[in-house]
């Protein structure tokens, strides 16, 4: 005989207690995350990412294809405040870098010629292009005049400015991330769906099939699917190609999920209580089921991205994925391949900490949405 | 049953604080409690109002965060008085106690069992930890216990799993655990809460038997006024953190002092009565006591509460009757102390 | 017990059929064949084909047959006598090519998967007993960059740093003298010291997934009744954690298993191409990019028959250590 307690909202508060708050499930939610200050930075600086790769042309100093061959493997340049003659400067400027042979190695070495200053600018004409792919502009963000060069991140073997592809290649990885999981969604949505809704043989062949494509090796498979990309398809083909390769095994752990999901959904007991009172079977999964598990397809859809990331780097890394001249994170540390250029020229692999953030970011803002996703659970 | 007069738990102003993010819950707040030797105390309140936390605090098994003040004396067979509450809550001391002299069954027959070990091998482990080393002994202890708590078979019970017992049965081996290392006190909370009726008829009548035979004392933890009037012969009632009110069982059902203890009672549906009456509930709901302002904590809940005293003053707990000791200013004894103690200048 | 075990055995048989058929589908999938294009690019240089072998090879694998019947001159062979077929790039049986090869990828996978564990427990342990402690937080840092780093990546920069600071390539598994030595205890000894820096590199990211899981999953079995029961009755604190919530959380961490071992074949393969070992990886992408079916197909088949095989041990060690499922299982 449990004492009975009224309802909260009949609390009668004589003082100085603080009211107590009713808050729907999605302010709880974000309640939750906001408390979450890793995930909720990740959440920031990933919106901000995906617009500045949208933008990536306006936002890189040059143009991604744009080679400056007397700036092959060219360091990054040093932004500074104080000149050769020591004076300070509050606005940051560069140095030209040219290079000389190191008559002792034999080696091309880049010495930074002090005698004149270029200063950084805001909104420098430069490479034209075209701004979400219809917007004419030749615009840079920042800049320098002319002869001066400004290559932040140093250049590749063919002097193109690795920033400017790094932004591009970004956007590619990013996007195929969203667009592998879109595929994959579309795929564990039907098989989780059905496996779970109508149970019996198709559950069980669902099942099957998935626990037979997960004890597979993932990326040996994916070697192989992705050799079936042809050859003579266009960038935004292969672009489609990898992205449903990596779908095909992906959406598997998905599928797991949400039937797992919609099987103890139904059986909780406020699904049941609405199948008693008479809710149809619509009602019943839009109202009731829907909203139950829509947290927790965000929290793994937001871990599965890093996942596809992550596969699209290997394989065009391996050079079965996207394929030049399409630019991708993992394109970019094809680069990195050998290892004697990599330690004489070690910014080939800034694309490499790219992932790792980008990697990073997904996971935290996963584990956060995941804490957030049960705001009654107390860890 | 009759109490004898020597004391064998002393509790004393025991606070226990949890930080948490909110702020400080005051899960424990001046608890102060005395159970003599053979006695069966019961612990009365709604969930959440520091009963287990009580518990969990005498076994020193709260919550290693927890930040704990007071005393806990304890007096041992030996002579010797222990403070529970100053000993390191890992080391050799607390643990030859726990289990041992002191031990403890849980609410949840289904879980208090883990399910990767048999029945035998978890209550021969107590065994031979307090008791004796010896391999044949302690599991002849441990089967002698399962029979005594009524577990037919006991011998085969020993190498079932948990899962393969019925909650019932379960809680009776938990009993057998418990029991098998002849403890001084017994702590019980709410062993028969989650079992069926007529399970935790059997449950009782088996702990009062153990009683009879063992001669421990018993800390009863319930929420459920009935199993107390069943059980125990002194009755402590408990509210946010606080004992309000202690007396004997019969002076507490038939002259209940303070007002949630009066609530309380009403709330109980009672055989007999005419059904036209509408059962009493309390109005309002228990308090999360978080970061909770001075005064009494009834007082939010309290339908006679005195205002501009009670929810300024905590009212101490103060003898009105024989034996019958209450924390509520209706009565002039309280504020006599209250003001003896300066907490409260002049009363109109 | 035994009927689990024969129940586990006839699925992983099935398995292992379905996964013949699609390794063999996906592999014959882009259009052309190697012994067409060799044929093309021989009359394109003018010199006289050797028609002779290439209709032998046609013939031989029904090269010019519908693809079920290729199918079954493929996997009828590797049945009856583990003919995995021939190599047109490298002009000798598959299995020859592949055998020590294979041998090589288990070792590393086997010794990366113990790695994992001996690696992951302590850790996971330490960080879920001293819960946001320093030491806590360090490993979480440590994990999550773990997690987040691609195999290739963590192996290139591996290679780097020897260069750098040891001035040594670290690639390889063997020194020059034992590369094509017969197997001896001195060679199984050059094996080891060249094992560290692959098995580093492949069990990495594993790790750190294990250490996430096990530290979550210890800290839920701490606030378990059981273990309070436990600890009620005055066990020490170390043994009553390594008896009852380590013990509980290891079981889902033997039947992770079965996605760890996927993960780490995965990453064995690109590991091994990066740094250039003489195990299955560089040898599957340069069969893939060259059309060499048979390795292509063999490689991956025996891939998937060392993952499918070891989640299936670990399904069977599972059962054996958890008296729930034996129990569920044998009635």
């Amino acid at each position: 005989m449990e004492i009975n307690s009224m309802p909260q909202s009949a609390v009668v508060n004589l003082k100085t207690e603080p009211a107590y708050e009713i808050l729907s499930q999605r302010q709880l939610i974000w309640r939750k995350f906001k408390r979450h200050r890793v995930a909720l930075l990740s959440f920031y600086a990933l919106i901000a990412l995906y617009a500045i790769v949208l933008l990536a042309e306006f936002f890189a100093p040059h143009g991604a294809f744009e080679r400056h061959s007397s700036h092959l493997l060219s360091p990054p340049t040093t932004i500074r405040f104080v000149d050769a003659e020591g004076v300070f400067h509050l606005r940051p400027f560069i140095y030209r870098m040219d290079n000389e042979l190191n008559r002792q190695t034999f080696q091309r070495e880049y010495v930074e010629d002090t005698s004149e200053k270029f200063f950084l600018k805001f909104f420098v004409e430069g490479e034209p292009y075209k701004l979400l792919g219809f917007i004419d502009s030749n615009i840079h963000l920042i800049g320098v005049d002319e002869p001066g060069i400004f290559l932040p991140f140093g250049t590749d073997a063919l002097g193109r400015d690795i920033l400017s592809r790094l932004l591009l290649g970004s956007r590619t990885s990013l996007f195929v991330g969203l667009l592998g999981l879109a595929i994959g969604f579309v795929l564990g949505l039907f098989f989780g769906g059905i496996s779970g809704y109508y149970g019996g043989s198709i559950d069980l062949f669902v099942q099957r099939l998935t626990e037979f494509l997960q004890s597979l090796p993932t990326l040996p498979l994916w070697m192989a699917l992705a050799a079936l990309v042809p050859a003579e398809w266009t960038p935004i083909q292969v672009y489609f190609g990898i992205s449903s390769v990596l779908a095909i095994i992906g959406w598997t752990s998905l599928a797991r999920v949400i039937r797992g999901k919609l099987i103890s959904l139904r059986e909780e007991d406020y699904v049941m209580a609405a199948h008693l009172s008479g809710v149809s079977e619509r009602a019943i999964i839009t109202r009731h089921l829907l909203p139950g598990f829509t947290s927790y397809l965000i929290v793994y859809l937001t871990l599965a991205v890093p996942q596809m990331i992550l596969g699209e780097t290997a394989l065009s890394y391996l050079g079965l994925g996207i394929r030049a001249p399409a630019v991708s994170l993992g394109t970019l540390l094809q680069d990195a391949q050998n290892v004697q250029t990599v330690t004489l020229s070690p910014w080939l692999l800034i694309p490499g900490g790219m992932v790792i953030l980008i990697v990073v970011a997904f996971n935290f803002l996963g584990d956060g949405l995941r804490d957030a996703a049960d705001p009654y659970r107390h860890s | 049953m009759t109490t004898q007069p020597t004391p064998m738990l002393q509790i004393e102003d025991l606070k226990v604080h949890l930080p948490l993010e909110e702020g400080v819950l005051k899960a424990l707040d001046g608890v102060t409690l005395t159970l003599n030797h053979g006695q069966t105390l019961g612990l009365v309140g709604e969930s959440g109002c520091g009963k287990s936390m009580t518990a969990q605090s005498i076994m020193r098994i709260a919550p290693r965060f927890a930040q704990m003040q007071g005393r806990i004396n304890f007096h041992r067979a030996s002579g010797q008085t222990l403070d529970l509450a100053s000993l390191d809550p890992q080391g050799d001391t607390i643990r030859s106690i726990r289990g041992g002299e002191i031990s403890m069954i849980f609410q949840e027959p289904m879980t208090s069992f883990s399910p990767l070990y048999t029945i035998g091998n978890q209550i021969i482990e107590a065994i031979r930890l307090h008791r004796t080393k010896d391999p044949k002994e302690s599991t002849a202890i441990a089967e002698d216990m399962l029979a005594r708590v009524g577990i037919p078979d006991a011998s085969a019970t020993l190498n079932k799993y948990p899962q393969q017992l019925s909650g019932g049965m379960r809680q009776r081996a938990m009993i057998a655990m418990a029991l098998s290392c002849r403890p001084a006190l017994l702590i019980a909370d709410e062993p028969t809460t989650a079992l069926d009726v007529t399970v935790q008829a059997q449950v009782l009548k088996l702990m009062r038997g153990v009683q009879a035979e063992f001669g421990m004392s018993i800390l009863y933890i319930t929420h459920d006024l009935g199993v107390i009037a069943r059980m125990v012969s002194e009755v402590a009632v408990m509210y946010l953190g606080r004992i309000v009110e202690q007396s004997t069982v019969d002076d507490l059902f038939y002259a209940p002092r303070h007002p949630y203890t009066q609530a309380l009672l009403k709330s109980i549906p009672r055989m007999g009565k005419k059904a036209k009456h509408r059962l009493e509930s309390i109005q309002g709901s228990v308090p999360v006591p978080i970061n909770t302002p001075t005064g009494c904590g009834f007082v939010s809940r309290c339908p006679v509460a005195i205002h501009g005293l009670c929810d300024r003053v905590n009212p101490p707990l103060v003898p009105v009757d024989n034996g019958h000791s209450v924390r509520c200013f209706l009565y002039p004894e309280v504020v006599a102390a209250a003001q003896q103690e300066g907490a409260v200048q002049h009363v109109s | 017990m035994g009927k689990y075990i024969l129940k586990r055995l006839l699925y992983v048989l099935i398995v292992l059929g379905l996964v013949s058929l699609v390794v063999f589908y996906i592999i014959n999938l882009p259009p052309g064949s190697w012994v067409e294009n060799y044929a093309n690019e021989l009359e394109a240089t003018g010199s006289p084909a050797d028609r002779s072998e290439l209709d032998f090879l046609t013939t031989r694998y029904g090269l010019d047959q519908p693809l079920h019947v290729q199918y079954f001159r493929w996997i009828v062979p590797l049945l009856t006598s583990g003919d995995f077929g021939y190599s047109f790039e490298w002009r000798q049986p598959v299995w020859s090519l592949i055998a020590d090869r294979l041998l090589l990828t288990i070792i590393v996978s086997l010794i990366s998967l113990v790695f994992v564990y001996a690696v992951a427990i302590p850790i996971a342990l330490y960080s879920a007993t001293h819960q946001y402690s320093a030491g806590d937080y360090f490993f979480s840092f440590i994990g999550i960059i773990g997690l987040a780093t691609p195999n290739f990546l963590l192996a290139l920069l591996f290679m780097i740093i020897m260069l750098r600071v040891f001035g040594v390539s670290p690639g390889g598994l063997f020194s020059p003298e034992y590369l094509t030595a017969p197997w001896s205890p001195a060679r199984v000894w050059d094996l080891l010291i060249h094992l560290p820096v692959p098995v580093i590199v492949v069990g990495t990211s594993g790790t750190a997934s294990v250490i996430r899981i096990l530290r979550s999953q210890l800290l839920d079995e701490f606030q378990k009744q059981y273990v309070i029961t436990a600890r009620a009755k005055g066990l020490s604190e170390r043994w009553l954690i390594l008896k009852y919530p380590f013990r509980m959380a290891l079981n889902p961490i033997i039947s992770n298993i079965g996605t760890l071992l996927p993960g780490i074949i995965s990453g064995s393969t690109i590991v091994a191409i990066v740094l250039g070992l003489p195990m299955t990886g560089p040898l599957l992408l340069r069969s893939i990019i060259a059309q060499d079916t048979y390795v292509a197909a063999g490689i991956l088949m025996m891939l998937s028959v060392v993952t499918v095989i070891g989640v299936m041990l670990s399904d069977i060690l599972l059962a054996w250590l958890d008296p729930r499922i034996r129990f569920e299982k044998s009635n």
